[in-house]
Parts: structure tokens; sequence; C-alpha cells
């Protein structure tokens, strides 16, 4: 009943996603164990199907798979395979955790490692960062020195945390952004994703500083009239 | 209300218009600068710079634009290429496309008795939207439903959940601008065409259907209980369960839903007045600027895209507790 006892596991995990059930003193001694086993699954940062138990097991065990997740994403340095980087980033993009965030930020700026993991590294970095963001592979590599990168948001996401991100990791994130978008060394979709990256970040600023938001009145504008006195006011600036 | 005024919006404007007036002795000549009172966006405009003594030539010191731009948000003034001197009996046309709601001032001198005379003017139009900027800007696609037989992956680790919504946005990179080139509104960008927004998606767990293990493990007959002595759901409350989350993720489009209220928060938000409205005052290549546009849109939409998270999170603390609790039973296996 070995395989049994996984699918139990997985789907209580499932479950609490949706319910948030209370742990039992028992369930807790139990959920030790199986977040020990797990993480030495996940560390290996190879996930295949009859494991992926132990990748669910990051909602419940949260800190304690810290530093698996740090592992696991480390894996993919070398991994050119968009499959197996969409499946490992599958698993951990709504983990968020300053262990995967410094992984993922080591291979984004590592000239040596794959451009492919290198992309994939920046898309973990903006879901690290943003709660209702569900960067893609495919717009990410897409988005041309004059293009602006398409972004999907997200509804029912259930983000578990690990080890908090420190404040400063948003500002860490644009730098190293616009520095890999404007390094003509860099491979051509790893600018695009630096691209994305920065401008995802930068259209955020925005909107965070324009909050509390409300839906536009429609108001028509005021007239141009005489000139009135004062200055002339921006929303928005241009990014530069 | 006399003919010549017209509502600008809350206030009251009042439309320029010429006049042939005869007048007896020395009265000093006067500038005109006429212009259509209301247009459509895009369409051209042609406004008229004269003054009313024909033998005189004039020569236009000062020609500005004070225009609205970024969705009426913004007052900017444009200074306009100077014609220099007009012969005397001609007028000076300023054609071309409008495209934002503008005061045009000209400044002139001309000498009447060897004395140089100073003269000004100015004319107001009002730019009103196309139609294309009054339709609801909202998704004319069904959502695509991943799951069996679908086509996209479920994202794992949000498998924590039994559904998830995505919603994606326009390609900014398909909007098409213009600079104007020409007339009262020179230098002003403006958007010709805006993009669709693309089907979202929804994911939903393989868990819930039938032959998946996580579905199989669950009792024909209802009778088991788990170990928080609750009876487990049977596998038809599990189809229930699947189309409940159906419904809540928005694959019946219904207005309880995720789809239902993104929809909803789109037809209120009226981001086709937004994005057809914006006119903006950028230098660089056409490039760049349709970049910062896009820019801009992108900002927009993402500040809908914040307000709407607020409702659907909202909505999630409601919904998916009542439906889990009118199962009338659990769905844990085993705790």
């Amino acid at each position: 009943m070995r395989s049994r006892t996984m699918i139990t596991a997985a789907f209580i995990v499932l479950s609490l996603g949706v319910v948030g059930a209370a742990r039992t003193d028992a369930q807790a001694g139990h959920t030790a164990h199986d977040c020990s086993k797990a993480a030495r699954i996940v560390a290996r940062g190879h996930p295949v199907k009859k494991e992926d138990w132990a990748w669910s097991m990051l909602l419940v065990c949260g800190a304690q798979d810290s530093e698996a997740a740090h592992d696991a994403w480390l894996q993919q340095r070398s991994v050119s395979d968009t499959v197996q980087l969409e499946a490992t980033y599958a698993r951990l993009w709504s983990f968020r955790d300053a262990g995967l965030f410094d992984a993922a930020a080591s291979i984004a700026a590592d000239a040596a490692a794959t451009p492919q993991s290198r992309v994939y590294s920046m898309m973990m970095l903006l879901a690290q960062l943003l709660d209702d963001t569900y960067p893609t592979y495919d717009f990410f590599i897409s988005t041309g020195p004059f293009d602006v990168c398409r972004q999907s948001s997200v509804a029912d996401r259930t983000i578990a945390v690990g080890t908090p991100l420190p404040s400063s990791d948003r500002q860490r994130a644009r730098t190293l952004a616009k520095s890999l978008a404007a390094d003509e060394s860099a491979p051509a979709i790893v600018r695009s994703a630096g691209r994305c990256l920065d401008q995802a970040l930068w259209i955020d600023d925005q909107v965070q500083a324009a909050k509390p938001i409300r839906p536009p009145s429609r108001q028509p504008a005021a007239p141009l009239g005489p000139r009135r006195s004062g200055s002339d006011t921006t929303r928005a600036g241009n990014q530069s | 209300m006399s003919l010549l005024e017209f509502p600008v919006f809350n206030l009251t404007g009042h439309a320029s218009q010429t006049y042939t007036v005869t007048v007896s002795g020395d009265a000093p000549p006067h500038l005109t600068v006429t212009c259509p009172a209301e247009v459509t966006r895009g369409t051209d405009i042609d406004c008229a710079i004269s003054i009313s003594d024909s033998t005189l030539p004039f020569t236009i010191t000062d020609l500005s634009a004070r225009v609205v731009t970024r969705s009426a948000e913004v007052f900017e003034t444009l200074h306009l290429p100077m014609p220099g001197t007009i012969p005397a009996g001609h007028v000076y046309h300023l054609r071309g496309p409008a495209v934002t709601t503008t005061m045009l001032t000209a400044s002139a001198s001309v000498t009447v008795d060897g004395q140089p005379i100073m003269l000004g003017g100015q004319a107001q139009f009002r730019v009103d939207p196309r139609p294309m900027e009054h339709e609801p800007y909202i998704m004319q696609l069904r959502p695509q439903i991943s799951g069996p037989g679908g086509t996209t992956a479920y994202p794992r680790l949000g498998a924590a959940t039994f559904g998830l919504y995505q919603s994606r946005s326009p390609d900014w990179n398909d909007i098409k601008t213009a600079t104007v080139t020409s007339g009262p509104n020179t230098g002003l960008s403006y958007v010709l065409s805006i993009p669709g927004i693309p089907a979202s998606l929804i994911y939903l767990t393989f868990a819930m259907f039938p032959g998946d293990p996580w579905y199989e493990a669950h009792p024909v007959h209802a009778g088991p209980l788990n170990d928080l002595g609750r009876q487990i759901c049977t596998q038809s409350k599990i189809d229930r369960l699947r189309l409940d989350v159906e419904r809540h993720e928005g694959v019946t489009l219904a207005d309880s839903s995720h789809y239902g209220i993104d929809q909803k928060a789109l037809r209120d938000w009226q981001l086709n007045v937004d994005f057809g409205g914006l006119v903006v005052n950028l230098p660089g290549s056409p490039q760049l600027v349709r970049q910062q546009m896009a820019l801009k849109m992108a900002t927009e939409w993402k500040m809908e895209r914040e307000y709407v998270r607020e409702i659907q999170d909202a909505f999630d603390s409601i919904d998916t507790p009542a439906i889990l609790h009118a199962l009338g039973c659990s769905i844990y296996l085993k705790i």
C-alpha cells in the first residue's frame, strides 16, 4: 500500500490548500517525517510524476524545505531542456522562499548557466515577488528591445512560505534585470527575460504607488480654458 | 446658451467664429484664429489664422497649442512650427489630424503706419472619442479549459487548489500608433488600434476526474470515515465538487466565477476609454514612442488587475468554503 500512502499524503496537501485544516500533534509528527523524506527528493531537482507527493509537501513543510528548494533550483543551472525546467518551475513557483530566490538570482546572473535556466530563473524571481503573477516562458523569451512584455495574472494561487524574502530582494531583482537587459554579450532570450522582469517590476511600482486603486470615475476632463496657475502634472512617468 | 457656447465637460466653452466687421476710421487690425468647434479623434482639422485687414501682411511670432494628453490627465503646451510672414490677403492654415482637445494660441506682429503692433488670438476645439473608444473592452473569447482533453498543463504547486484561473494580458506589441506630423496637434502620438484580450485559461486538477488515483480512492458508496471521524466523500460527491470548481473558475461563464468577476470588472473599468484616449507627447523613434505608449497601457491594465484581485480574493473567501460545506462530507481520505 506504499503507493496509496503517497497518494494520500499528496492530496492531504492539496486539501489543506483549500480549507486550511487544523493539524493535530500526531499529524505534526507524521508530517515531520514526511518533510524530511520529501526534502531529500526535492533537493535532487528532477521531478518525476511518482514523486509528486514530495514536491507537494513544500506546502506543509515550509521553512524545513527551504534548503531543498534552494538545492533543487541550483540543479537547473546546466539544464537546457525546457520540459524539465518547466516541470521544476511548475512545482516551485508558488513556494516563496529566500533560499529559492537566492538560487534563482545566482543562476540568472551566471553567464556559464544555460540561457534557458537563466530565463526560468528570472521567471522564478518575478513569481517570488508578486502574488498574482504567473510568469510564462513564451512571454519571457519573446520581448524585443522595443516590446512590452506580456504578463499573466492568476486567481486561486496558494503561496506557501518557507524562509521569508528580505525586503531588499525586489530592488536586487530589478537591478539584476536591468543589467541583463542591457548586457550585449548575453543571449537574446536572457536579455528578453531581463526586459520582462524589469518591466513587470516597474509597472508594479507604478501600481503600488497609485494605491488605493479605485475604478476610474470617468469624469470628463477639465476644460482647457485660460492657463491655470500651477504646474502640469504627470500620473506616471516614462520608463527609463 | 447662445449659439457660440458649447459645453466643455462641466463648464462652458466658447467657439471661435469668424466675423466680418466693417469699421470706420482707423481701428487697429485684429488677429483671428478659427477652428471647428469639435471633431472626432483622428480626423483632419483645419484651423485658420488671419488678420482683419487683408491689405496687410503679418508675421506669426508665436504659435502654441495647449493640449490634454495621457487620458485627459495632463496638460501640455506644444510649440508649433512658425510659418514666418504671411502675405497680405492670405490666411495661414494649420491642417492635420486632431487627436486631443486643444487650445490654439497665436501671436502675430503687423506694421501699421510704420508702427509694429502685436496681436493675439485663440481658438479651442474639442476632440470627441472614436466609436471604438465607447465599445466595451471585455473578453470576447471563452476561457480555455485545461484538465483531461485540455491542452495546457496544470501549473503544479498551484495544485494546492483544485483550480486556477489565469488572465492573460493583451499583446501590447500589437498596438498601432501614429504621430501627427502636421496641424495643431503636431508631435502628438495617439493610438490607432488596440489589441484584443486573449482567452483566459482555467486549470483544473486531474484529481477530480475519474481515473485519477485520488478520485478512485474515494468510496463508491457512503460509509467509510477518515481519521477525523468524518464521512469520506463518495466519488459522486467528488463529481459534484468538480462541477462546483468548474463553475467557480468560470467554465460555465457564471457571474459567480473568477471569469465572471473578471469580465464584469473589465466592463466597469472601460479600459477602451483610457487606451483609445491615450495621447502622448514623446520624443524618440516611432518604435520608442510605441513602446512607451504600450507601457502606459500595460500599467493601466495592471491597475485594473490589482483592483480585480481584491474582488477575486473576497469571492474565494466566501465561495470556496461554501463549496466544501455543501458537499456534506470530507474530501480527506486520511489525516
